[in-house]
């Protein structure tokens, strides 16, 4: 059985192939069935001893975007009531999305050491996983945004079909995120620290519950956060019907480097992630 | 045709994560390396071995001497850093109870993720579903949590699972920490089947009895050096000489 015969060299520690990340992709891929059993695992297990379950997500989300629309709108007063409340909702709709894929990257393989020191499976089945599980919240969450926008009165233009291919795309961002992210915080543990201490700070620099024509001056270095424009692709085709242009440019340029990135750093160091674990 | 073949393997890997402390020097074991500041060990050190199909070895040695990383490798979790190792057939494991479980799953949940992981189709998991639960011998407890279960249980229903589809290559590490002597008698049968169709068992394991009853060669290590690999009797007799 020819197709039985494995072959470990010391080469394939030194450095992999540039290709290897992708074989790791598609053999990934065909374990579906596994990634989806542990997501869903995962999330049930995550809520299985409480006695309400998933509601608290859904609880938790309501409470934070009501009492922020009733705070900020307020605070604020523009012309449209109504779009600039549902700014602040999708905005923290996606907002809350990307701090789960960020701020959970660093720890992608440090959180399955148990399973990496026991199976020998593709790196990428733990961050498709993870991928699930958060999209599963993603889900979930989204019909606190479709309530909300109803209690708002805000009605979505046609445009709004623009928006599912940032959808789209913020899951197969997350495939570099996770896995460059992951091998480099499992050799350095302070990334998972940093990520979560400039999380909070963010939230406060990215056009969420200020709109970026209000601060001019301060747009000029915001422009370059890169949530500004991972929210602005899917919050502009809903608030307006356009295609933010520009913002997709921006995240598919950083899309592509954050890949060249992940091809070097998995070639060179993915063998020994299982030793810094 | 299951077979392992390792030509000067050698496998080390740097601390990380460790203080500037310096080592002792003159009792420092010759497979921890120090470099300026970086440390290294040396897990296993130019080993040459091949294991043919029918073989059951024993993997013996103090703790520390490198028989899981040994396992491992095996396993295709660690890669060497030198030489090479090739491994034909079909290979499950059984490293750690505690490890690669969802602890709050039931057993039966857990049988289909560790089948998932073993290749398996649902409709063949639910085949064998019976089987190992049976084996396993955990009744009513096969629908509680993992975490609800003892360390012979865990033991018992991994057994099962690792087993179940008779893998060509099977590496055991230090499995019988815990169960009592009815499964072991049981154990060992369905190892013995496993390797009388053309397979290989690996354990690593302290339990002179167990690896006397169930291998029939055994390799030495200490320090991550092969001190000898050969018929288990004569293993244990040469290791007997030379430590004490």
């Amino acid at each position: 059985m020819p197709d039985n015969i494995k072959i470990y060299k010391a080469d394939n520690f030194a450095s992999l192939k540039p290709s290897a990340i992708f074989i790791d992709l598609l053999e990934g891929l065909k374990l579906w069935r596994i990634w989806l059993a542990l997501s869903w695992q995962e999330f049930k297990s995550s809520y299985r001893r409480s006695l309400f379950g998933v509601f608290w997500v859904l609880a938790s989300f309501t409470g934070f975007v009501f009492i922020k629309l009733i705070i900020f709108s307020a605070l604020i007063t523009t012309e449209d009531g109504k779009l600039y409340n549902a700014y602040l909702t999708i905005g923290l709709y996606v907002w809350m999305y990307l701090v789960l894929v960020v701020n959970s990257a660093p720890s992608t393989f440090t959180g399955a050491s148990g399973w990496m020191r026991s199976e020998a499976l593709p790196y990428s089945l733990y961050v498709f996983k993870n991928i699930m599980r958060e999209f599963y919240n993603l889900g979930l969450t989204f019909l606190v945004v479709i309530a909300a926008i109803i209690y708002i009165g805000f009605k979505p233009k046609i445009g709004s079909i623009y928006a599912i291919p940032a959808i789209l795309f913020y899951a197969v961002n997350a495939i570099w995120i996770k896995l460059l992210f992951g091998i480099i915080g499992a050799r350095f543990r302070d990334i998972g620290h940093f990520v979560s201490a400039i999380t909070l700070p963010m939230m406060f620099l990215t056009p969420i519950f200020w709109l970026p024509e209000q601060m001019p001056g301060l747009m000029k270095y915001l422009w370059w956060n890169p949530f500004y424009h991972y929210i602005e692709i899917f919050r502009t085709p809903i608030l307006t019907g356009e295609i933010p242009i520009i913002s997709w440019i921006f995240v598919l340029s950083l899309f592509s480097l954050g890949w060249i990135c992940l091809i070097i750093i998995y070639a060179r160091f993915s063998r020994r992630v299982v030793f810094w674990l | 045709m299951a077979s392992i073949e390792a030509n000067n393997m050698s496998l080390h890997y740097r601390v990380s994560g460790h203080g500037g402390t310096k080592f002792s020097g003159a009792s420092t074991p010759s497979n921890l390396i120090q470099l300026g500041r970086k440390k290294y060990i040396l897990a296993l050190n130019k080993l040459n071995f091949s294991i043919q199909n029918g073989q059951r070895v024993g993997l013996i040695g103090r703790n520390g001497s490198g028989k899981s990383t040994l396992l491992r490798v095996l396993g295709g979790i660690y890669t060497p850093t030198a030489g090479q190792l090739s491994v034909s057939g079909n290979v499950s494991s059984m490293f750690n109870m505690n490890l690669g479980v969802q602890p709050d799953a039931s057993g039966r949940e857990n049988i289909v993720i560790r089948g998932l992981i073993k290749g398996w189709r649902r409709s063949e998991i639910e085949v064998r579903m019976n089987e190992i639960i049976d084996f396993s011998e955990l009744n009513d407890f096969i629908d509680l949590p993992l975490r609800t279960y003892s360390d012979g249980m865990k033991m018992r229903l991994l057994f099962a699972i690792a087993t179940s589809f008779s893998p060509e290559i099977l590496l055991l590490d230090e499995w019988i920490g815990a169960g009592d002597t009815s499964f072991q008698t049981k154990a060992a049968n369905r190892m013995n089947n496993l390797v009388d169709k053309a397979g290989i068992v690996v354990i690593a394991s302290h339990n002179r009895n167990l690896l006397k009853r169930v291998c029939t060669r055994a390799v030495w290590l200490d320090q991550g050096k092969m001190r000898a690999f050969g018929e288990i009797e004569d293993v244990f007799q040469k290791m007997d000489e030379e430590t004490t």
